[in-house]
């Protein structure tokens, strides 16, 4: 008891103390120094970026400085549609889609691939995927123009010339060669 | 042929003793042939489907191609078909010889010509000659058209080429570029004129028919697409699909 008495006539002391001291003003320009050191905190990246994507923006423009812009985007345009169009090699060729047909015919054959000059008679690219609507053995193949020599590899062993090819040609081992022609560009209009 | 190619085989078999595969192989590679070429050679050769004498034998009519400068990619391709098709050496070596043959009797064509040997033409040559036109037929078109452009007496020479092949009389051959040549009708098209012929075939027309319309045509300048009218059938037969279609 005696102690709590005791604080409590301390702080009061204190406090009259505090009380009766003289006002003195800060001296001059003290608050702006203050402010001008204190640190802004700074926000993350990702506010940041937030508030960049989310704060409204105005853009102005004249028609007549739009049309170079509106010039390029449709020949931009028109180059991507030719491209797309034109299903170019990648070395000037215009490709074209070819489509092959074995009819399976009773031979239940496990795996048909079509080899040819084309994709230097190599089998694993040219897997064709058996229709069971029609009962045929079907690839399509992008092809450059001119007239290719190929064959069907059946169950990676047999070959088969295609039996609905217009021409064949002796391959020199023995076998005959079908032969499929292919547009040039310049026979687009047939 | 069969006791040359075999002549040759067993010459190159002894001439791997002393080189080998590999001196050969870093040849053919200087040369040009592809890697991927060598590389399926070489990992024959080590699985063991080829001898060392073999694979040399193989590669020896690339690098004569290779001196001879002529373009590695129709044997690189007969090569390759040699391989997926599981032929024996000896047949792709005799098929090789065979084609590189044709091909110096191409070049040799052309030199006499005085027109020089475009690589274009060699090509076209060197294949059709493998692939069976008469070299008689080939020597009457370069001594008889070698004077015109070169464009043109290429479109003509590939038109010839596969005409042949597919077994069109050379008399019509030579009265339609007779045609095609005078009045300069003979367009790149042409060169794949063999379609229109093989289609009006299969619809019963004679070659002295399909000839006479395509004389006709080319007089006016005209396309295949005239060609086609002209014997009763519409474009649309020649849609340039596969044939398989």
């Amino acid at each position: 008891m005696t102690d709590d008495r005791e604080k409590r006539r301390l702080d009061n002391t204190i406090m009259e103390g505090l009380r009766s001291m003289p006002e003195v003003d800060p001296p001059k320009g003290f608050s702006a120094r203050v402010m001008e050191n204190l640190e802004p905190k700074r926000p993350s990246a990702w506010t940041r970026f937030r508030l960049w994507l989310t704060e409204p923006r105005s853009v102005t423009f004249t028609p007549v400085r739009m049309i170079p812009v509106f010039a390029a985007a449709m020949v931009l345009l028109v180059l991507g549609f030719y491209a797309m169009d034109t299903n170019d090699s990648g070395n000037g060729m215009r490709m074209s889609t070819i489509r092959f047909v074995l009819n399976d015919s009773g031979m239940n054959a496990r795996t048909v691939a079509v080899i040819g000059s084309f994709n230097s008679w190599q089998a694993h690219d040219a897997a064709m995927r058996f229709d069971d609507a029609t009962g045929a053995w079907v690839l399509e193949a992008q092809l450059p123009p001119g007239d290719h020599e190929y064959m069907f590899l059946v169950d990676g062993q047999k070959l088969m010339a295609d039996p609905l090819a217009q021409m064949t040609r002796d391959d020199g081992f023995g076998n005959r060669n079908s032969i499929v022609f292919v547009n040039g560009t310049y026979e687009q209009a047939l | 042929m069969a006791l040359l190619a075999f002549f040759l085989l067993s010459a190159s078999c002894a001439w791997a003793g002393d080189a080998g595969f590999v001196k050969m192989a870093d040849r053919a590679r200087e040369c040009g042939v592809s890697s991927g070429m060598i590389g399926q050679i070489e990992s024959f050769t080590a699985e063991g489907s080829l001898s060392d004498a073999e694979a040399v034998s193989l590669l020896l009519p690339l690098v004569a191609a290779c001196a001879d400068n002529f373009p590695l990619a129709s044997f690189e391709d007969k090569l390759a078909e040699g391989f997926a098709k599981q032929v024996g050496p000896f047949s792709i070596v005799r098929a090789l010889d065979r084609k590189l043959d044709e091909f110096r009797f191409a070049r040799d064509m052309l030199q006499d010509s005085g027109g020089g040997v475009a690589q274009q033409a060699l090509v076209v040559l060197g294949e059709g000659l493998s692939k069976g036109v008469p070299r008689q037929d080939f020597k009457t078109y370069v001594s008889m058209y070698g004077d015109h452009a070169p464009e043109l007496f290429l479109t003509g020479l590939e038109m010839m080429s596969l005409l042949s092949q597919a077994g069109f009389d050379f008399r019509l051959t030579r009265s339609m570029l007779d045609v095609g040549f005078a009045g300069k009708g003979l367009s790149p098209e042409w060169r794949y004129f063999v379609r229109i012929v093989l289609v009006a075939r299969q619809r019963g027309l004679t070659d002295d028919a399909i000839a006479e319309a395509a004389g006709t045509v080319l007089e006016d300048s005209g396309s295949l697409a005239d060609v086609a009218v002209h014997l009763g059938f519409t474009s649309r037969d020649l849609s340039g699909r596969g044939l398989s279609n």
